[in-house]
């Protein structure tokens, strides 16, 4: 097992850290609108928490993808 | 340790750190007005706004020892630090404010622990709220220690005094003001410590020849450090680690589950002011590294390999970068650093002994009253304890590490307990109980056996997953209406 991990590129470090960005990302968008913006005082756009969620997935995505 | 000793420090430099010390405590004696119920107190009269509470908990995060540990770290392993602030924070974060803080803010919780009672039982509840305060004490003299080091190293202050004077200025906002002036004060700290950032930064990549010429340089002596993840033989932070133990276990147990954290999200005005204050701290999150891993990289480039310990790279900085004015604001980004740690930690463990330790050991239930008087009293005797600590942690060389290894073996079964009881209505009390205490025993044994932390957090995780399912298919469910605002399913119906 240990073998296996050692031998593993570290291109799969990345992919792996990517994937569970993505896998948040699909998380919250699978949460009812109603229940993200639950308690906000209007209902302005940028009251949906999910678009928060989705700007900084792409800059963690960016991130990764340079580093 | 018991003299004042000359030092070189610039007056400038002084009269910074003195206006500061004196500006935060002024600041947050005007909070003392406010506090008139233990609601004031611990949870600020859920009055909080969105953007202060995110500015909080990025002050209460960031300690002494990540300004030290993560600037040296950096100089030694390069931007891998920063996963500590990226895959090792955001993603949890995400999960916090999306899905764990609805729950916690419509149950009206004032902590994990009454969190655990409500959804488990108060064997649950008292447990974890012990082992929550224990570690907190410890943790408030350590953080002490720190600062009283940093003081006495830079102005020449004996320890005694040093200490004296933190605790005392921390003490004197915290407890008059409770949580409310804890956000604030944090507020202003958080401020004060990315400025600085931004100029330390400014200046270092000045001195180096301008931005290109940093990255070049890095790029050809120390490609290595340009690398977000190390190999998987690496001793400290192997990548297989860093995403199992950090990214999926011990990040989302520190940002769901931390009482210090958590509390101020308690604190705000609204549900959605509770989830978007988490998701502006995420966004951040993003720019910590910029202030503690920058240094670092900056030492690295200027001094090469000449830094003999890692822990001096920040030191390194200071002197022979920072101009007088500029070294004053660093130092007194430290000191907001681990004052903004100091008072959190102060605040909300004063919560978990009043309301889960007392509240529940005792028959009858503690009036607002005297949960008020006894908040402010225990605040007190968690500084004293804490100052009275603080000089023993110098007899035990890395006893912060010691502190955070301990508190790891804890929180993969108590990370298992908060996601699968808030997303299953099936687990049940027994198997809560069962799951925390073998959890703990397994994390325990992996302790003896040597394994790394990382993954002592992954695997009891693990364990205490699949032990809460298995004894929940012998044991008696929590009846429904016990359920409400508690479970997700539940919450989703009512909407």
């Amino acid at each position: 097992m240990t073998e296996i991990l050692y031998s593993l590129p570290l291109w799969y470090a990345k992919v792996t850290a990517m994937l569970i960005f993505l896998g948040m990302l699909i998380v919250a968008w699978l949460l009812p609108y109603n229940f993200v913006v639950q308690g906000a005082p209007d209902k302005k756009r940028w009251r949906d928490l999910r678009l928060w969620a989705t700007l900084l997935t792409i800059v963690q995505l960016f991130i990764y993808y340079i580093f | 340790m018991w003299e004042f000793t000359q030092t070189s420090v610039h007056w400038i430099d002084i009269v910074l750190i003195v206006s500061y010390l004196a500006g935060i405590t002024v600041f947050g004696f005007y909070y003392k007005s406010h506090i008139k119920t233990a609601k004031d107190y611990f949870l600020a009269n859920r009055s909080l706004p969105w953007w202060v509470i995110g500015l909080s908990i990025i002050g209460t995060n960031i300690g002494s020892n990540d300004y030290i540990g993560a600037a040296g770290n950096a100089y030694s392993i390069g931007i891998a630090q920063a996963n500590f602030e990226w895959i090792g924070a955001i993603p949890a974060m995400i999960l916090s404010a999306l899905v764990f803080i609805p729950f916690f803010w419509r149950a009206g919780v004032y902590s994990i622990p009454e969190y655990l009672g409500l959804r488990y039982n108060n064997a649950v509840r008292f447990i974890a709220a012990c082992v929550m305060s224990v570690f907190a004490v410890v943790i408030v003299g350590v953080f002490l220690w720190a600062t009283a080091i940093m003081l006495q190293t830079y102005l020449g202050w004996p320890i005694w005094f040093s200490i004296l004077v933190t605790a005392t200025v921390v003490g004197f906002y915290t407890i008059s003001g409770g949580l409310g002036a804890v956000a604030i004060t944090d507020t202003v700290q958080t401020f004060i410590m990315f400025f600085t950032a931004i100029i330390v930064a400014f200046i270092g990549i000045e001195k180096i020849g301008g931005f290109d010429v940093f990255i070049k340089t890095l790029q050809n002596n120390y490609p290595d450090h340009l690398h977000s993840f190390l190999p998987a033989n690496h001793p400290v932070f192997p990548w297989p680690g860093v995403i199992l133990g950090l990214g999926i276990v011990l990040s989302p147990a520190y940002w769901c589950a931390n009482q210090a954290i958590l509390q101020r999200t308690f604190a705000a005005k609204s549900e959605w002011d509770g989830k978007a204050s988490m998701m502006f701290a995420a966004c951040l999150k993003t720019f910590v590294p910029f202030l503690i891993v920058m240094p670092g990289l900056l030492a690295l480039t200027l001094a090469g390999k000449s830094i003999t310990h890692q822990d001096q790279a920040l030191p390194w900085v200071i002197k022979h970068i920072l101009p007088a004015g500029i070294s004053g604001l660093m130092f007194v980004a430290f000191i907001a650093a681990l004052q903004s740690s100091i008072d959190s930690t102060m605040n909300s463990t004063s919560v978990i002994i009043v309301r889960d330790i007392i509240n529940v050991a005792k028959k009858t239930k503690l009036t607002d009253g005297a949960q008020l008087r006894l908040g402010k009293l225990f605040t007190f005797i968690i500084l004293i304890v804490g100052i009275a600590f603080a000089p023993i942690t110098a007899y035990f060389q890395g006893i912060y590490v010691y502190v955070q290894y301990a508190l790891s073996l804890f929180q993969g079964p108590i990370f298992a307990l908060m996601l699968f009881g808030i997303l299953d209505k099936r687990i049940t009390p027994s198997a809560g109980l069962f799951s925390m205490i073998s959890g703990l025993a397994v994390a325990a044994v992996l302790g003896w056996l040597q394994f790394n932390m990382l993954y002592i957090a992954f695997l009891s995780f693990v364990y205490s997953a699949i032990a809460l399912y298995i004894v929940s298919l012998f044991t008696k469910r929590k009846p429904e209406a016990e359920l409400k605002n508690v479970v997700y399913s539940n919450v989703v119906e009512i909407d």
